[in-house]
């Protein structure tokens, strides 16, 4: 079954600044399988953080359509863009982006106070989460300060998944790690995905990492060079 | 609930920064509650001075221009019988004005016209001019079984200039008084008195009648009617005035500028702490840009981060608040008195006590010095104003925590909750 979790339809971003404008984005067009993971590659400054950022609602695009999950995105103004992020949507950063003064627990438990989930409901799943990204139980009241890299990157891991999204979005989730933690983190979102029907997008500039995708997407200077699928081995063109 | 208590931690993000806020807020908030608390401290005592006073009716000989005023019309003395049987009554002073000769040995400046002789209803308290209360310090007071007999209460000045002393004799319009007792008051003017009982004061000075009566009335209700009652039953041949009409404007008048003082105080201190929340919150919100963008990316709404940020700021006021309370409970009273003494109006530094209990006060201008001795009756009488801490004042200042951090967060935190989380993120 080939249900289509994220359609993009030439979408175009520009940004305006200093009276220069922009185009990091230029009709890109391309389609995400629902429970595939995705990888994003491609050169530093080509559009892989805009578009990822588009996707998940936090910006608007300049024109071109954005379906998620049945969603109009395109369409959506900012209130129901956060209402949207809400329920369909987990981030994953580069720099962990943690919240410093909250327990792992607490910042996994974060997307589910905003659902308005009770507290007991919270710390459960929250629990459940942190396990399944692999820390140890007794780490979970630790603050994002007394964890290592590679621990942070895993609670940050759990917040994304916690509140059940359609998909989950990592921009460069490894870049801060060693090769060897890396690819356990990378095989955490692929097993998401598989276990967990959830979509996952990974952008890295890790070709090895790629590798590990269901397909890869090639970004250069804002247009689509290449779709890679891994199971096909073969390589179309879509620009 | 969740966006407050995250609010509530934050304030301890930065715990350095926290304190320093805080002790400045602390400081802003028990400035601002020593100005409020002086300023209702002295409107409660200007409300009891108006219970005291406000039942004073004062009758004189109409068209007499204050007591010290010398008139050829004088009131007859059987009015104080007349009077004392009126219904709401309390009690009648008669007062008798006279001078005696001046005086040889006086200072430069010290004038022996001053020196006034008082007939007062014996057993009475003494008050000068119907004003400042003055002190038996050795001797006695004038008693009831005085009534008739040359007996002298002397003012300590002229016990000293005319080595006086108890026992001895003064001399008053060439008759021989007895000094039974001897009255000490700062108030130069109110030491250069004596005191006799008003029925020889009417014989030896050849009056035949009174120079005022003051009558005290029951309560405040009383006044009106008594009042009515006197203009109805001596018509034109006397002025009634009750002092409760004129008292209010007086005292704030004379008060206005220790008010005006402790207002600007308390809107200052307001302002300050106000800039303080403002500018505090204003650095958090840049400092945690980041942060906003990543609670609105994992699912913040606006209302979310406008209700994290605004409760920071409202539990940073409100600690402030909190701990100025406690600076208050410490250093307020000892704060309170220094802004008094800076601000008081200007007065002698020794004053007659009690000012006020019973007497009317004497019209500015009505004599030489007449204003001065008002504001001194004034100042002496408001007093110095204690500051406690009360339960009303605490209150007050919990509210003013939270409408000041709300005031001052407002701004900030609707920055925060309008941030671009796209933008932000991407600053590194
Ligand atoms: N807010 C903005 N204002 C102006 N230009 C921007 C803005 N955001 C992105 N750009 C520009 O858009 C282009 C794409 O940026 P983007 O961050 O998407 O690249 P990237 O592929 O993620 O790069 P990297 O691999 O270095 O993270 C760049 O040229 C960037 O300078
Ligand atoms: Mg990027």
């Amino acid at each position: 079954m080939t249900d289509k979790v994220i359609t993009a339809d030439r979408l175009t971003k520009s940004f305006r600044f200093a009276g220069q404008t922009v185009q990091a984005l230029r009709e890109v067009s391309f389609h995400v399988d629902r429970g595939s993971l995705t990888a994003i590659v491609g050169p530093s400054g080509s559009g892989k953080t805009t578009l990822v950022n588009l996707i998940g609602g936090l910006d608007n695009p300049t024109s071109g359509e954005l379906w998620v999950d049945g969603v109009p995105v395109h369409e959506l103004p900012e209130s129901r863009l956060t209402d949207f992020r809400r329920r369909k949507v987990g981030f994953v950063f580069q720099f962990y982006n943690l919240i410093p003064n909250l327990s792992a627990i607490e910042n996994v438990a974060l997307p589910l106070e905003f659902q308005g989930v009770p507290r007991t409901r919270r710390e459960e799943r929250a629990a459940e989460c942190l396990a399944m990204a692999g820390l140890p139980a007794e780490r979970y009241r630790h603050p994002p300060g007394r964890l290592s890299g590679g621990e942070q990157q895993r609670v940050a891991v759990a917040r994304a998944l916690v509140h059940g999204p359609a998909i989950v979005l990592a921009d460069e989730p490894t870049g801060n790690l060693d090769s060897a933690m890396s690819a356990t983190i990378m095989d955490l979102l692929r097993a998401l995905a598989r276990d967990h029907g959830t979509t996952v997008v990974v952008v890295t500039h890790d070709h090895q990492l790629a590798r590990r995708a269901d397909r890869t997407l090639n970004i250069e200077d804002g247009k689509v060079r290449g779709v890679h699928e891994r199971r096909t081995e073969g390589s179309t063109d879509c620009g | 609930m969740r966006n407050l208590y995250r609010g509530l931690r934050n304030v301890w993000r930065n715990r350095s920064r926290t304190v320093i806020v805080l002790g400045i807020l602390s400081l802003a908030a028990c400035l601002g509650l020593v100005m409020l608390a002086v300023e209702e401290g002295i409107g409660s005592q200007v409300r009891r001075l108006e219970q005291q006073v406000g039942t004073i009716i004062e009758v004189r000989p109409a068209g007499a221009y204050g007591m010290m005023a010398v008139t050829d019309t004088l009131l007859p003395p059987s009015m104080v019988e007349e009077i004392a049987a009126m219904d709401g009554v309390a009690q009648v002073s008669p007062y008798v004005v006279g001078r005696m000769s001046p005086l040889t040995g006086l200072r430069p400046g010290e004038r022996g016209g001053r020196r006034l002789v008082f007939g007062v209803a014996p057993g009475g308290e003494l008050t000068v001019m119907g004003g400042g209360q003055v002190e038996v310090t050795a001797g006695r007071n004038l008693e009831p079984e005085d009534a008739g007999r040359a007996v002298a209460v002397i003012g300590s000045r002229i016990a000293e200039l005319e080595e006086l002393d108890l026992g001895d004799e003064i001399l008053i319009e060439n008759r021989p008084f007895s000094v039974v007792g001897i009255h000490e008051s700062g108030l130069r003017l109110a030491a250069m008195t004596v005191f006799i009982p008003y029925d020889v004061a009417l014989d030896v000075f050849g009056l035949d009648g009174l120079s005022q009566i003051y009558v005290r009335a029951d309560s405040i209700g009383y006044v009106d009617p008594l009042r009515e009652a006197l203009i109805a039953r001596y018509g034109d041949t006397v002025d009634v005035i009750a002092q409760k009409d004129n008292l209010m404007a007086r005292l704030e008048d004379s008060l206005a500028s220790l008010t005006s003082a402790s207002r600007l105080g308390l809107v200052l201190s307001l302002l300050a702490a106000g800039v303080v929340v403002f500018g505090t919150m204003f650095l958090v919100v840049r400092e945690r840009a980041r942060e906003i963008g990543i609670l609105k990316a994992i699912g913040a709404g606006r209302r979310d981060i406008l209700l994290q940020f605004g409760s920071e700021a409202v539990f940073l006021s409100l600690l402030g608040a909190i701990v100025g309370l406690g600076l208050f409970a410490v250093m307020g009273p000892a704060l309170a008195s220094t802004v008094q003494q800076v601000t008081a109006v200007q007065a002698p530094t020794a004053l007659p006590r009690g000012i006020g209990e019973f007497g009317a006060l004497p019209r500015p201008g009505a004599v030489p010095g007449g204003t001065q001795i008002f504001r001194a009756g004034m100042a002496m009488a408001i007093g110095t104003v204690e500051v406690t801490l009360t339960w009303a004042l605490a209150a007050r200042a919990i509210l003013g925590g939270v409408a000041l951090g709300l005031a001052g967060g407002l701004f900030p935190s609707l920055m925060a909750a309008r941030l671009k989380p796209a933008e932000v993120i991407r600053r590194d």
